[in-house]
């Protein structure tokens, strides 16, 4: 899941149980006011009960059979109610007996109904009527009222629970619904990349965000299709530029070289002319070859192959240069493994790292080539007793331009320090890695590359 | 033989006409998509060198164009563009050979040759030349009659030479035909092979069979 999906989800949640939690509240406090309304009532009929006792032809009879009647009434009723007589001048003249030494207060603020805390009563909820010159309090316990109120906050909470759990489920469904549209965005944009930056987000007619945000997303596309099609036209244009004058200076001077009658001395910087020129060549396409690299403009020639019919071929190549050079060669090579990769492209590489190497190696000394297998990588190491590389400097070999090797022996005939720039972006359209680390003990550096085995598809271009 | 050559840069156009007509060959310069149509409808020609960067359009249109109309004379691109990309396009668009710029004018020499000799080459198994004698079937190299342990690509160089005896093969060529690279080989490797080669075959200081041609390639006297 997402974390916007899970956001929504929890957020869902969220507001569903705070709206659940108001509502029960609510639902609470109505209760609770409609069941003391319901004893309001019931005090009512109470006293209205007492009324029909003491009353003769609706005359109240004399004080002290009215005392009676009610302290009979008071017995029948003892379980639910509890009686309290003041007289006019607010003296307590009865209690019924279930009250023991409890007191009523007198009545709050004027109220007719009242709800007040003791601690012999409980709390209860008084009501006080006028009987005669006299004032009746009848009060019940509000006991009752509590116990439904409990267990109507237990109800609440079971009822909380599972809403919280429908509302996971319930949320998590509805966030899929809602990022299903970004979803599908996501999957086109993802599949979008320089080698087919015509296709666009299906986007329909409808005008909601998704689809603005959809149409947002192409209009980026539209802009970013066109800057690369300059960026095409600037190097295919920059290669033409460079490359048309620069074959007329090698024509007319091979030409001058095959027939001007130079002297042996004009001969030799013609013919240094001349290789500066196939130098200047190999520098523009290698750059070219990193810039369009870049921007995923290579296109692998990518087999699912044997790696030892490779390691083989260069075997023999490596092996004729280093005996040119009279520096030993080992080849060590495990198990055949089958890996997908362009074989000319990685040829250069291997090609590239063994004349690195050779350029560092001292007469007599030796190069080794391993391949094997790591877990899911295909490995390829290339190694040589030259001296290494300073510590700081081992990870700027791959950068362009970065001639750390020729620098310490001094060599500035091989290259313009573009070759491991070049092997590092060969490695990378393999999704590959290419690193380098000093031999421990030394001396030596050794390069080390990686494929992963079975990642890539045959037949699937680089991106 | 007449060669037609699409090449907008007037000087590189006007050099290649000039330098072919030094060689016996009859060569055409036009700058345009346009004018090339105009002159193919015009005359016939022997053999096309293209460059595809022109100002009227892509030579590789008009490529396409031509072969679909029937053109069936070798066409050799001539480009300033990336060389694998554009070469696989040209080669499945019907060109017959590539050549990226700068070049050198030997190597568009020696490639033309090689176009037109193709279209009435024939095949042959067992090469024989100042006593090399060179048999593809059984794979065995001799020198004077004793027999020669060459290396598989040591083999497959000489080959080369063989095949194409007195004729200038250029590096790019050669990287082309042995390593399936499509430029010179960073490396000095064809040089080191060379050598290898001549230690085995030159038995004699005197007898030399390769020549060294510098910054071009090299040929089998």
């Amino acid at each position: 899941m997402n974390s916007l999906g899970s956001r929504l989800t929890i957020w869902y949640v969220l507001v569903v149980t705070a709206t659940v939690v108001v509502a029960l509240c609510v639902g609470r406090w109505l209760l609770e006011r409609q069941l003391i309304r319901g004893l309001d009532l019931l005090n009512a009929a109470e006293f209205q009960e007492i009324v029909d006792r003491v009353e003769k032809n609706h005359h109240m009879m004399p004080d002290q059979e009215v005392l009676e009647r009610i302290t009979a009434h008071s017995k029948i009723d003892a379980p639910l109610y509890f009686f309290q007589l003041r007289n006019q001048s607010g003296d307590v003249v009865f209690r019924s007996a279930n009250m023991s030494d409890a007191v009523l207060p007198e009545n709050p603020k004027g109220k007719p109904n009242w709800t007040s805390d003791d601690p012999l009563l409980g709390t209860v909820r008084a009501g006080e009527f006028e009987l005669g010159s006299m004032k009746l309090q009848i009060a019940a316990s509000l006991q009752g009222v509590r116990r439904s109120l409990r267990s109507y906050f237990q109800v609440s909470l079971a009822m909380l629970g599972v809403v919280a759990v429908f509302s996971v489920f319930f949320g998590y469904w509805l966030s899929r619904l809602a990022l299903d549209p970004v979803r599908r965005i996501q999957l086109t944009a993802r599949r979008i990349s320089a080698e087919n930056l015509s296709e666009r987000i299906s986007v329909d007619s409808s005008k909601d965000e998704i689809a603005d945000l959809a149409r947002l997303l192409n209009q980026m596309f539209d802009r970013l299709e066109i800057s690369f099609e300059r960026l095409w036209r600037f190097a295919a244009d920059a290669s033409h530029e460079l490359k048309t004058p620069l074959a007329l200076i090698r024509l007319q001077s091979e030409k001058l070289l095959l027939h001007g009658q130079l002297s042996a001395g004009q001969s030799e910087a013609m013919q240094q002319q001349l290789e500066s020129i196939m130098r200047l060549d190999s520098i523009i396409e290698k750059l070219l070859f990193l810039a369009k690299s870049e921007v995923g403009g290579i296109e692998l020639n990518l087999r699912c192959q044997k790696t030892n019919d490779l390691i083989n071929a260069v075997d023999e190549d490596a092996r004729a240069l280093c005996e040119d050079s009279k520096i030993n060669f080992v080849l060590r090579k495990s198990e055949d493994i089958t890996a997908t990769f362009d074989a000319i492209l990685l040829r250069q590489v291997l090609l590239n790292l063994i004349t690195n190497a050779l350029h560092a190696t001292p007469p007599d000394g030796c190069i080794s080539l391993w391949s094997c297998r790591v877990r899911d990588r295909w490995q390829v190491i290339v190694e040589d007793n030259g001296p290494g590389l300073p510590e700081n400097r081992v990870r700027d070999i791959f950068e362009p331009f970065v001639r750390v090797r020729q620098e310490m022996i001094g060599d500035e005939s091989s290259g313009a320090g573009l070759g491991l720039a070049i092997c590092r972006s060969i490695l990378d359209l393999h999704h590959g890695a290419i690193f380098a680390e000093n031999c421990r003990p030394g001396p030596g550096l050794r390069v080390i590359f990686e494929i992963p085995i079975g990642r890539a598809k045959a037949g699937e271009s680089g991106s | 033989m007449r060669i037609l050559i699409v090449e907008d840069e007037r000087k590189v156009g006007q050099f290649i006409e000039r330098s072919l007509s030094e060689v016996a060959y009859s060569g055409k310069w036009v700058s345009s998509c346009a004018t090339a149509r105009d002159a193919l409808a015009e005359s016939t020609f022997d053999a096309i060198i293209l460059d595809l960067g022109l100002p009227d359009g892509d030579g590789l249109d008009l490529l396409r164009e031509w072969r679909a109309a029937g053109f069936n004379e070798p066409v050799l691109i001539l480009s300033a563009r990336d060389a694998l990309q554009d070469r696989v396009r040209g080669l499945n668009v019907g060109a017959d050979d590539y050549l990226a710029k700068p070049f050198s004018f030997e190597e568009l020499l020696a490639r033309l040759r090689s176009l037109l000799r193709r279209q009435g080459g024939k095949k042959t198994t067992e090469f024989e030349h100042r006593g090399i004698k060179l048999d593809l079937l059984a794979r065995t190299v001799e020198c004077d009659g004793n027999p020669i342990d060459l290396t598989a690509r040591e083999f497959a160089l000489l080959e080369l030479f063989m095949q194409n005896q007195g004729r200038v093969l250029t590096r790019t060529m050669i990287a082309e035909k042995i390593w399936d690279s499509y430029s010179d080989l960073d490396t000095n490797l064809l040089d080191v092979y060379m050598r290898r080669l001549r230690k085995k075959l030159e038995s004699s200081p005197d007898k030399q069979l390769f020549k060294t041609l510098r910054g071009v390639g090299y040929q089998m006297v």
